[in-house]
């Protein structure tokens, strides 16, 4: 490392001549005008950018509705069979609706939006293909589910209840944050 | 007066009590730090109080005439129930399915599904370093085959070795200590069918003087009472069957209970929830306030959730919970989950939002 001083300093210690002052001006008045131009400019880059935080937004609360449905979903199921509803046909209907939203969850979550309100995992984006194989797994399981119940056989319709459960979560285990980490929780 | 009469040991914890006690005094500061202070230094007397204790519980142990009155009255309440006509190795794995699996003691976070069952080496990480679980297989070297129904009974109520080292209260013997003679021994059994693996026990990887067992009888003077859970005979036959599970076999408290500052359970905030939950886990507020805890939920809906692991809302769970239910509750008998649920919405609802992340 040579033992000198920046430039700008030792020129100082020269003092400025008529020269450098006329040209300092020049320059000066060269950086307002770019200054200037740069901040119309970046009105441009400041609306792309708000525009595209509100449509990340956007994505994380469809990505959330089409979630919330599945789980309205499940709840349901549950809450015919844990009080015993008399709703015939109405778990295989449910089911089925499980079955059709897993054709919506590749397009919702192939946008790459980990930031925000969201508790998806970044390891969505960086393991695509293992996280399209648990959307495979769980369209598995609900279709199972879909033909259990509209059998006779209700040992079969819980079965199927569980291993549909045990999709979700292990899926919601690779790429959805635990509730320690969930925003809701910060 | 629902809790008349409960004598569950107090403190103890999955998750290394002693450990919560230094993360309290990361955050409360020199007060935690000098009853830690105050602990180290009740553990000077241990060594002879603790004599004192096991020999006191020997003696309980022993001395039999209330505890063979309490066995009859369970054998006959048992009968009374049915299950008179089962063997002990069905009777044990029930009280095995009503802890929750022992699944501290199988390696899942480290070996994943193919873990060897209950054969230890689970990673317990804690501030002070980490403890490993044992090796609960009948394996006669490594396991707990060689040991007499009364070492086991002795570990479970009193946190004692067969050779009267004291356990690490990260084995939560706080809250089976409530168990019954006749439960703990037919639990034996039942883990003696399963297969033996040799695992040899690894010791803790934790920084002196918490890798020394004498300090945990310092711990226990402040934090741990031997004691049955006694029936209430003010109350039916379900809701005792459901504080017995709760408060011994299911240890809920465990976890869902904060630490006080010498790490033991706090009772004034009995099952409302703790941010600092084994291995970092956020345990939910389980009283039945509407806003905070499980108020809404109903007996189906926590029957449900107990054998399914699915919310009223259908979100499944995670974490060690997930576990517990799908090695352990989900196998109990409905009317096992029933006073279970019964027994928790009968608690003092407490409000206690119990948020993670900070």
């Amino acid at each position: 490392m040579p033992n000198r001083a920046p430039s700008f300093i030792r020129s100082r210690s020269h003092g400025p001549s008529a020269a450098r002052r006329a040209g300092f001006v020049r320059i000066a008045g060269a950086a307002l005008v770019v200054a200037g131009l740069a901040s119309i400019a970046s009105l441009v880059p400041n609306a792309a950018q708000a525009q595209s935080a509100a449509g990340e937004q956007a994505v994380i609360e469809y990505r959330q509705l089409v979630m919330g449905a599945v789980g309205s979903n499940m709840g349901a199921i549950g809450g015919i069979l844990k009080n015993q509803l008399a709703l015939p046909g109405a778990i295989a209907i449910h089911a089925q609706q499980m079955a059709d939203s897993a054709k919506l969850m590749g397009p919702a979550f192939k946008q790459k939006v980990s930031a925000g309100k969201t508790d998806a995992k970044p390891e969505i984006w960086s393991d695509w293909a293992k996280f399209e194989k648990a959307i495979a797994d769980y369209e598995k399981a609900a279709s199972g589910l879909a033909a259990a119940a509209r059998g006779s056989d209700p040992a079969a319709t819980g079965a199927a209840v569980k291993a549909l459960g045990e999709s979700c979560g292990g899926c919601h285990e690779s790429f959805r944050k635990p509730k320690e980490q969930s925003y809701k929780n910060r | 007066m629902k809790r008349a009469g409960v004598h569950v040991g107090v403190g103890g914890g999955v998750a290394v009590p002693i450990a919560r006690l230094v993360g309290l005094a990361g955050r409360v500061g020199p007060a935690a730090l000098v009853a830690l202070a105050g602990l180290l230094a009740a553990t000077s007397a241990a060594p002879a109080v603790a004599s004192e204790r096991s020999a006191s519980s020997d003696v309980r142990l022993a001395q039999s005439d209330e505890a063979a009155r309490h066995v009859a009255e369970e054998i006959a309440r048992a009968k009374a129930a049915g299950f008179g006509r089962t063997t002990p190795l069905e009777r044990g794995r029930r009280i095995f399915h009503a802890t929750g699996g022992c699944t501290c003691h199988t390696n899942f976070p480290g070996e994943g599904d193919g873990a060897p069952p209950l054969a230890g080496g689970r990673a317990l990480e804690t501030p002070f370093g980490v403890y490993y679980s044992t090796n609960i297989t009948p394996d006669r070297e490594t396991g707990i085959g060689g040991w007499q129904t009364g070492d086991f009974v002795r570990a479970m109520r009193e946190g004692l070795s067969p050779s009267g080292e004291h356990y690490f209260p990260v084995f939560p013997y706080t809250s089976f200590t409530g168990l019954s003679d006749a439960d703990l021994a037919d639990l034996k059994a039942y883990l003696d069918s399963l297969p033996a693996v040799r695992r040899a026990n690894r010791a803790p990887e934790a920084w002196p003087p918490f890798s020394w067992r004498f300090v945990i009888a310092g711990w226990k003077v402040l934090n741990f009472t031997s004691a049955r859970i006694e029936s209430d005979p003010a109350r039916d036959a379900a809701w005792n069957r459901g504080r017995y599970l709760v408060e011994a076999a299911a240890h809920c408290g465990e976890c869902h209970t904060p630490r006080t500052s010498s790490g033991g359970l706090d009772r004034t905030m009995w099952l409302a929830g703790s941010k600092d939950g084994p291995e970092g886990e956020l345990a939910p507020n389980i009283t039945p306030d509407e806003k905070t805890g499980i108020g809404e939920w109903s007996i189906n809906d926590l029957v449900w959730y107990l054998e399914t692991g699915l919310k009223p809302d259908g979100d499944d769970t995670q974490g060690l919970m997930s576990e517990v239910i799908r090695h352990g509750y989900a196998n109990l008998s409905r009317e096992d989950r029933e006073a279970i649920a019964g027994y928790l919405l009968s608690q003092p609802p407490i409000a206690n939002r119990v948020r993670g992340g900070d």
